[in-house]
């Protein structure tokens, strides 16, 4: 693992596995005997959903989505959906699975983008939370850890697709000392 | 009031659709049959009756002969008008009829037709009435004519024309439940925002309102790319609709406001840039925390230089995807 800009570790394995428990018994109080869609956002949230999504013990269908920024001929860059849901969600009570919400501009669009197709209700679980005030405000049910506001990697989240798999959280460190 | 039109192909499996979806909204249903049965008796003898089940074109007789020239109506004109008398107090799904011409202008109709494939038609018939292959095409092609013409004598529309539609739904491969699902959920989405289908006008308001957005004169060039930024959401925004007052002289004249940058409607928050220098920030600082005080139920946020660098170098560079 190449580890040059890898700064502090901001928590730990054990840390991201203790508080993964505590939201476990959460949500299993919560959907209990409901009908749930797990739907994951591809691709940082993965380690995060596979933890999690074991420990729970509602029915559940897992469903992935992912997200992009379009470089198209306007470069206009706009977020489309580029791996749409297998299932449809209406009806249905949607748990979004995420690692991490900064500004709240990329839910904003998902939340709209989920909520027309007419699930009975659609609740967000997040990892990590940026403790600054955002952008928008939106209704986020579940968050493991507050942080503030630094670039993180690691546990699923990237720096040009590097250091997804460590298995803790780390500062990405633009400058690092020598 | 809540208007649904149903056209269908015979043997399309529109007539369940239009039942279903009248019964899961709470619709009453109008259908040809209903007509026949409770509307023209009351202005048709036995024999036009009669005349009436068996012929389109005997809808364009006039119903009051006797009557001046200027207050002659056919019996299609009678239905037209019953029918929108019947919308004016009630929930209505109509099938047929002409009736998605009838309302074409009207804000809350929806005009669905269904269709299915010449296979999936015969094969209904074959299964309900018993006819062979043969006789199954040919009665459907005197269906289809016959639909044609009624639409094309009365309202001088043609009825393949898909555009009278905000839906036409193909049947082939698609169950009832799933049919009506899809019908409702655009039921549910025309609700807040009613709009006939004839009147494009707004289409080419919204049209001119994007055109307009990207060639707009912002302040800042830092507000340009925020809105872009915005854009790249598919978030709704205005920019600098709205200006506070935030002090006034003894004798009311307003002699500091502020108007904020931006205002994401669908949040309903006022957005402010603050990517200037330390001075401008300060007073900006004031300002928001005094509009803060005096309205203190607007929402608004404050975008400083750094959370502006971060966006503006997340999306060019993309280097992350949260």
């Amino acid at each position: 693992m190449e580890s040059s800009n890898l700064g502090k570790i901001v928590i730990s394995e054990k840390e991201i596995a203790s508080r993964i428990d505590e939201l476990a018994v959460q949500l299993n109080h919560d959907f209990k005997d409901k009908e749930v869609v797990l739907v994951t956002i591809l691709t940082s949230s993965l380690y995060f959903m596979t933890d999690l999504s074991r420990k729970l013990d509602f029915p559940l269908k897992l469903d992935f989505l992912e997200l992009n920024h379009y470089a198209d001929e306007d470069n206009s860059g706009i977020i489309r959906v580029t791996r749409d849901l297998e299932f449809s969600i209406a009806g249905k009570d949607v748990l979004i699975i995420e690692n991490i919400i900064r500004t709240g501009l990329t839910h904003s669009y998902l939340l709209k983008n989920l909520g027309a197709r007419n699930p009975k209700s659609i609740s967000i679980c997040t990892l990590l939370h940026i403790e600054d005030d955002k952008l928008l405000d939106l209704p986020i049910q579940y968050t493991g850890f507050e942080i503030e506001d630094n670039y993180v990697i690691g546990y699923g989240l990237d720096y040009q697709e590097k250091y997804r798999n460590l298995p803790y959280i780390a500062l990405y460190e633009d400058n690092p000392q020598p | 009031m809540q208007i649904i039109t149903i056209s269908r192909q015979t043997a399309s499996g529109g007539e369940v659709i239009a039942e279903e979806l009248s019964n899961h909204l709470g619709l009453k249903l109008i259908n040809r049959s209903f007509v026949l049965e409770n509307w023209l008796p009351e202005v048709a003898d036995e024999h036009q009756l009669h005349m009436l089940e068996q012929s389109s074109k005997f809808y364009t007789k006039i119903i009051n002969p006797k009557a001046e020239k200027k207050e002659q109506i056919s019996f299609a004109d009678y239905i037209a008008q019953r029918l929108k008398k019947e919308a004016e107090n009630k929930d209505l799904l109509i099938q047929g009829l002409g009736s998605q011409i009838i309302f074409k202008n009207n804000p809350y109709a929806l005009h669905f037709k269904i269709v299915a494939s010449q296979k999936y038609r015969i094969k209904k018939l074959e299964e309900k009435y018993g006819l062979h292959r043969k006789e199954a095409a040919r009665e459907l092609e005197l269906a289809d004519r016959k639909h044609r013409r009624y639409v094309w004598r009365i309202h001088e529309q043609d009825w393949e024309e898909t555009t009278l539609y905000h839906l036409t739904l193909n049947k082939d491969g698609l169950s009832l439940e799933e049919s009506l699902s899809v019908l409702m959920n655009l039921v549910d989405l025309k609700k807040e925002n009613p709009k006939p289908l004839a009147d494009n006008q707004e289409d080419q308001t919204e049209t001119k309102e994007i055109n307009n957005n990207s060639q707009r004169n912002f302040g800042h060039e830092s507000e340009k790319e925020f809105a872009k930024i915005l854009d790249m959401h598919h978030l709704k925004w205005e920019y600098e609709p709205s200006e506070f007052p935030l002090e006034w002289d003894p004798d009311g004249n307003v002699i500091m406001a502020f108007r904020p940058d931006f205002y994401l409607t669908e949040h309903d928050t006022y957005v402010e840039l603050t990517t200037m220098k330390r001075k401008y920030t300060t007073e900006k600082n004031k300002k928001v925390r005094l509009l803060q005080e005096l309205y203190p139920h607007i929402k608004i946020k404050i975008v400083y230089k750094k959370d502006f660098e971060q966006l503006a170098e997340k999306f060019e560079l993309d280097r992350s995807e949260n």
